[in-house]
């Protein structure tokens, strides 16, 4: 049962559902979530559309046209930061996770730029149609060789990743002769003048046999095929929850999931509302138990402190710490999780945290409001980043280091560069 | 009454010329003088430059959120002082006002001012007002006798000001000198008229009246404060983007720079002396050295510089100019280019054959419908005179041809379209073009759409560009009429139009505020009202002329000029 005004709905709920659905809010959000509720709260972050116009106006499409992806980055981020659309963003973000495709090997700005696109106005709906239209995004096409795929000499790594990565995941019921099948199906889809294009003549005629059956003439119906397979429903749920929930769900949450994702008729958004209003969500088990990414870490400590951090430095950051949009490291995406954290990458977290919070972008009177005195510094910090998430040695600590502060202000820095270099502000 | 009694038998005479370098001491390492404050001080926060720059909304912004109001401060001072701050500053300073920067004591700067007012008794009661007013502040009071003594027979008066051992004198010739300490200011009074270097760049820069400012390079670099810009004097990609004059003025003993602003528009003039021009000093024009063809001007030039750049020597003279990390790119570079050409050997078959005098043009052209880019910038061109035409002109046309070709291979390998090759004839010219395919009708047109590269020769003058249409138009000028070269003397001379470059931003205006927001994290609001900013001035402006003239004269000097003419 989700919860209501007055039971179990708190500033720690809150600013879990805040920095689940969306990337995270600031102070005066978490107050007016608390005093909203959980249902009104949700439905703003599932429902919120209110993008900066400049940032969805025709300018865009002339940005890219000069090029170069570090506009196209710096807009994405624009775009997060902005929090005009909490979850559609947070989706887009999966997507581009899900269907890892890199412009290192693209190369081409306006076709990536088109693929976010495409997670942008389709991420939220029927997932079937999404594939179909990944499968056939020109980007995707590029970056998985689907373009050189021809009869004779068929290519597989697109055909491999749709089963692999995209529908079915690794060991999802399938073998080796579904891919060459599958590779047979997708022969002659193409990239002419940055749009799909299929030609017959390079395209297999034959039919197909996939997972035990034959009837596969097209790519088209490939597609069809691996959808209708019992692990696709699976897999995708699986992303939705260690996306949103939690990192690890079990068998059992997994499957029942993936058939509440065919109960909607596969749409994406319906699934993750029920998702969102299940006691799972708010439970135990997922509070606090996902590493932030490197976006999702930018994006909650700009959005928490109303930052004003220019959206091409806050890619960089992200950059540093791992992620670099546009950029996934190979086919599988990143790894998350515990990949995120390795001895370069938490330095790196460390480093840009402390230089932040004891910087001149950090303000604090914007983030905390007017501190009476280094307690309440230490106060504001933990309620705000991480409220009813702070054991009492931590607290201690904070204190002390703030009693050493040579004025409120600077007690709050020291207190928040402590919080935020902390292992357990990494978690959300 | 502060002040002891004043015997000025200056009072008299004549206000002098506006020129107060001769009040700069030996041993000034800095200066800085002007009178063109004075009409900004007499009409204040009415001078229309203030009252637009203040009435900005930019402007105002920013002085709301740093909780600034210059008429409220005016007025606060005007409230202490008894008088208004302008009317005391225009009394002190309406001859002229200067800073000078002494050589450092440790880590203390010794900056002193020295101002001259026009009218004698004027400057005398704003002393007065302002010693008198000084009293809150730690107060202010006549120089004890032993004191003043030192300071020498022409100084009339001389005050102590605050708690941290400033001074003051008033001079017989009716100027004020303020220092750091009674010290700093027994110096500045006793070495009047010594800084002979300043004085004699004052004289040479030329311009009359306006804004001086001079720098002692030689003990600045002693001071350890001109490494990086010493470095740069040597360094080989200086000399080809900023030429010679720019690059050896880096090694001037001295630099002045004047400038002039009047109803017509802003000149500055910068005289570099004694460069030390050693090895590298390559790339200096030769007295008889022909000028690039020149084509008559077209309305739509956006920029038109003619510059002296010796490749071919720079490139000869490699193993000597550039670091040992550059050598292995540059024969690599070289090789490959001499490739493009057949085998000639590129540096004294191609390069040697062209003159250093070279054109670069800038010119807004029409884009075919079809094909216009969703960012659409001038077209560019390069003209250079080429020895032995009948000789190099085909090669360099077939290594534009070799180069589209190896371009072409790359695009293939990134699946993109390749540029088709063509030919024209122009005034009975060859002219070899090359085009991207037209972009599907219902897609955005790339940035790469600006590039659809000609290369023509006619006569001895070589003509390439990103655009075909203006290498066509630049052909055909030259095919019919050159103009004169330019003034003999000039070693680099840019001329920009700034219609164009409106033009430009005006039509990329969604562009640049998206630009600004992305990268530097502003409001829309503010990157939209810089963008506005930056209109009002490019508007205010007609041309910007920029020229640099001398030679590798070893205690030559270095000029440079820049022309900024308004908008009329």
């Amino acid at each position: 049962m989700p919860p209501t005004k007055t039971r179990n709905w708190d500033a720690s709920a809150a600013t879990h559902v805040l920095g689940r659905v969306g990337f995270g809010a600031d102070r005066e959000r978490v107050r007016r979530a608390v005093e909203e509720g959980f249902e009104a709260t949700l439905s703003d972050l599932e429902t919120r559309r209110a993008h900066s116009a400049a940032m969805t106006s025709k300018s865009v499409e002339r940005l890219v046209s000069l090029g170069n992806l570090q506009p196209l980055q710096a807009r994405w981020m624009a775009l997060i930061l902005g929090d005009g659309a909490p979850l559609l963003e947070r989706v887009t973000l999966m997507w581009h996770g899900h269907f890892a495709t890199s412009n290192a090997k693209v190369g081409d700005v306006k076709l990536m730029h088109r693929q976010n696109e495409l997670f942008r106005t389709k991420g939220l709906g029927d997932f079937r149609e999404l594939l179909h239209d990944v499968a056939k995004d020109p980007a995707m096409l590029v970056w998985l060789d689907g373009n050189r795929n021809r009869v004779g000499a068929p290519n597989e790594n697109f055909a491999r990743e749709v089963m692999e990565l995209f529908g079915l995941g690794i060991g999802g019921g399938y073998d080796e002769s579904d891919i060459k099948e599958a590779a047979r199906a997708f022969s002659g889809w193409t990239v002419t003048s940055r749009r799909f294009s299929f030609r017959r003549e390079y395209h297999d005629d034959g039919e197909k046999r996939m997972f035990g059956r034959g009837g596969v003439f097209t790519g088209e119906q490939a597609i069809e095929r691996v959808l209708e397979h019992p692990e696709c429903c699976r897999w995708i749920a699986r992303r939705l929850l260690t996306t949103f929930v939690l990192p690890e769900p079990t068998r059992g949450d997994v499957e029942r999931w993936g058939e509440v994702l065919v109960e909607e008729d596969w749409n994406v958004g319906r699934t993750l509302a029920r998702l969102f209003r299940d006691p799972l969500f708010l439970s135990d088990r997922a509070r606090r138990s996902r590493i932030r990414g490197p976006v999702e870490l930018v994006a909650a400590v700009a959005l928490a402190t109303r930052a004003e951090v220019a959206p091409a430095d806050a890619v960089r950051a992200a950059s540093s710490m791992g992620q670099t949009l546009f950029v996934p490291p190979t086919v599988k995406g990143w790894d998350g999780g515990r990949a995120w954290i390795d001895p370069g990458t938490w330095l790196a977290r460390h480093n840009l945290m402390a230089r932040y919070a004891l910087g001149d972008k950090f303000d604090v009177e914007r983030t905390y409001g007017r501190l009476a005195d280094r307690r309440a510094a230490v106060v504001a910090a933990c309620e705000l980043l991480l409220p009813g998430a702070v054991p009492a040695p931590m607290r201690a600590t904070l204190a002390a280091a703030a009693e050493d502060a040579p004025s409120t202000e600077a007690a709050a820095r020291r207190v928040t560069a402590l919080v935020l270099t902390s292992p357990e502000y990494h978690l959300a | 009454m502060l002040i002891p009694t004043l015997l000025l038998l200056g009072a008299a005479q004549a206000p002098a010329p506006d020129d107060l370098s001769h009040a700069a001491t030996a041993g000034t390492i800095a200066w800085v003088q002007s009178t063109d404050h004075v009409e900004l001080l007499e009409l204040g926060l009415e001078h229309p430059l203030v009252a637009r720059v203040l009435g900005h909304p930019l402007v105002r912004a920013d002085l709301k959120k740093k909780g600034q109001d210059p008429e409220a401060a005016l007025r606060a001072i005007e409230a202490i002082v008894g008088e208004s701050p302008l009317d005391l500053a225009t009394a002190l300073t309406s001859a002229g006002v200067g800073v000078g920067l002494l050589p450092a004591d440790g880590d203390e700067q010794r900056p002193y001012v020295v101002a001259r007012g026009r009218e004698l008794d004027a400057m005398e009661d704003a002393l007065e007002t302002l010693i008198e007013a000084a009293a809150p502040f730690g107060g202010a009071g006549a120089l004890p006798n032993d004191l003043r003594r030192r300071l020498g027979p022409k100084v009339t008066d001389a005050w102590r000001i605050g708690k941290d051992g400033a001074a003051a004198a008033l001079t017989l010739g009716g100027i004020l000198y303020v220092a750091r300490s009674v010290d700093d200011l027994v110096e500045v009074t006793g070495g009047v008229g010594r800084a002979i270097d300043l004085r004699e760049s004052r004289r040479a820069t030329g311009l009359a009246s306006g804004t001086f400012a001079w720098l002692d390079l030689a003990a600045l670099e002693a001071r350890g404060d001109l490494d990086d810009l010493r470095k740069a004097a040597t360094d080989p990609g200086m000399h080809f983007v900023f030429g010679p004059v720019l690059t050896y003025a880096c090694t001037a003993r001295s630099l002045g720079m004047a400038m002039r602003i009047d109803e017509t528009g802003v000149e500055v003039r910068s005289r570099a002396v004694g460069p030390d021009v050693g090895p590298g000093a390559v790339t200096f024009p030769t007295p008889n050295e022909p000028g690039p063809p020149l084509p008559v001007r077209s309305r739509s030039e956006v920029a038109r510089a003619v510059v002296h750049r010796d490749v071919a020597t720079l490139l000869a003279e490699r193993t000597e100019l550039f670091s040992p990390r550059k050598q292995p790119g540059l024969a690599e570079g070289l090789a490959n280019f001499a490739l493009l050409v057949g085998g000639a050997d590129a540096v004294d078959e191609l390069f040697g054959s062209f003159e250093p005098r070279m054109l670069f043009l800038a010119e807004t052209i029409p884009f075919p419908k079809e094909a216009m880019p969703d960012v659409a910038l001038p077209a560019a061109c390069w003209v250079a005179r080429v020895q032995d035409p009948a000789v190099n002109g085909p090669r360099v046309t077939a290594a534009f041809q070799s180069l589209i070709a190896l371009t072409n291979v790359q695009r293939a390998q990134n699946g993109e379209p390749g540029l088709v090759l063509g030919l024209e004839l122009v005034e009975g010219r060859t002219m070899t073009i090359a085009n991207l395919p037209p972009p599907p009708a219902e897609e955005t047109v790339d940035l790469s759409y600006n590039l659809a590269p000609g290369c023509a020769i006619v006569d001895d003058a070589v003509v390439l560009g990103t655009h075909h249409e203006l290498v066509r138009r630049v052909a055909q000028r030259l095919a019919r009429e050159r103009t004169a070269p330019d003034r003999a003397r000039l070693v680099d001379v840019l001329r920009v139009k700034t219609s164009a470059l409106r033009d430009l931003i005006v039509d990329n205006r969604d562009l640049i505020v998206m630009q600004s927001v992305l990268n530097e994290g502003k409001t829309e609001s503010r990157a939209s009202l810089e963008v506005d900013l930056l209109l009002d001035i490019v508007s205010a402006v007609d041309t910007i002329e920029f020229a640099t003239t001398g030679g590798p004269d070893e205690n030559g000097v270095l000029e440079a000029t820049l022309r900024v003419d308004r908008t009329r």
